[in-house]
């Protein structure tokens, strides 16, 4: 189903998703007052059982953020912060050294941080594919990678035993906070999203 | 002994000392049969309840359906030897991890994995001596072959016996 991503555009989606993903950390950078670099994004093609090992093992716990991509397009996105840097976060966003880890201030603010990197990240690429591309409320849960990964696996699985990933790690320089973003588009939606974005010419590079 | 992981959308049979282990099942849900006269058992971790348009695809790996692993579990197992009628199972999973919302697509997947797999043991006529499903949190599998016993572990909760 992925016959046709060649290596230039494999190019030109890494690109996207460095260009979404560059907004996502200033947003992340800006909230935690922390400077957050970025990895190159990686676009894996994976038999879904490994998607658990690429997020460090399944039994792992994370925080992990669900959206569905909505609008001109349909796809997954999902964050995973391991529950060091999830709390980390929080407390950061809330200025609060006594936070608690699972108190419903703490959850709510961080659906509202995966809202506010998730529309960053989306508003980007869809400004430079010309579609419009909006976040679906954030389903939020602390639990084992495995588990939280499943769903996402389960949803790609019914058309593909393959995946295309496309993984980006948010690295603090100190360490204290790291995260990682997956964004799994539809094969329908890859195509378009491809399209439109050949047609406005390829991509520069984040400022 | 021997620790044989069971990852997602495979099919695991195991002997006498083993423990077969499903790690991180969220919606998912783990399926163990044991053969008590035999000391062999097997573990699926199955995701899905069935294939949504009947058109297998080529190369697919059909053991993440419930209506495929189940048959295919007992098939291994008295492809070593095991008889059918001193079969039993224990399931857990099928979890929503996810608060989506009412109606939300793929909010359900757990429960209707866990109907799915039950209807499949009953189709085989295999008796299901007890199961820890549904619910929000994900859990980690672990089936002694030797005891049948089936522990079931969650991040925040204890740890439970089947």
């Amino acid at each position: 189903m992925y016959e046709h991503i060649d290596e230039s555009r494999l190019d030109i989606l890494r690109e996207i998703c460095s260009i979404g993903a560059g907004h996502a950390a200033t947003a992340l950078s800006q909230l935690t007052g922390r400077r957050i670099d970025l990895e190159v994004p990686r676009v894996l093609f994976t038999k879904v059982e490994e998607v658990p090992r690429i997020a460090g093992g399944a039994e792992t716990v994370v925080d992990g953020l669900y959206f569905r991509i909505l609008g001109d397009a349909s796809g997954v996105i999902l964050m995973i912060f391991p529950e060091e840097s999830g709390r980390e976060i929080v407390r950061l966003v809330l200025g609060n050294k006594e936070a608690m880890p699972e108190d419903a201030l703490s959850i709510s603010a961080m659906r509202e941080i995966g809202n506010i990197l998730t529309s960053a990240f989306l508003s980007a690429i869809g400004q430079l594919a010309g579609l419009s591309l909006i976040p679906s409320v954030p389903g939020y849960a602390r639990d084992m990678a495995g588990s939280i990964l499943d769903l996402v696996l389960i949803e790609l699985s019914r058309l593909e035993d393959t995946a295309l990933v496309i993984e980006t790690v948010f690295r603090e320089a100190g360490e204290g906070i790291r995260g990682h973003f997956f964004l799994l588009p539809d094969p329908h939606t890859l195509e378009a999203t491809l399209k439109a974005a050949e047609r406005a010419g390829s991509p520069k590079g984040p400022a | 002994m021997s620790r044989i992981a069971v990852g997602i959308a495979d099919l695991r049979t195991g002997g006498p000392g083993d423990v077969l282990a499903a790690v991180g099942l969220g919606s998912c849900v783990a399926v163990a049969i044991r053969d008590r006269a035999r000391l062999r058992g097997s573990l699926a971790h199955i995701m899905l309840p069935q294939q949504i348009d009947g058109l297998r695809r080529v190369g697919e790996n059909m053991n993440k359906y419930a209506d495929v692993a189940v048959p295919e579990a007992i098939r291994a197992l008295e492809y070593i030897g095991c008889y059918r009628a001193d079969m039993e199972a224990k399931i857990a999973g099928g979890a929503s991890i996810f608060d989506l919302g009412r109606g939300a697509e793929g909010g359900d997947i757990g429960r209707r994995n866990v109907e799915a797999v039950i209807r499949a043991l009953e189709e085989q006529g295999i008796p299901l001596l007890c199961s820890d499903v549904g619910g929000r949190e994900g859990r980690t599998v672990e089936f002694s072959i030797d005891t049948g016993e089936m522990t079931v572990k969650t991040v925040r909760g204890a740890r439970k016996t089947l």
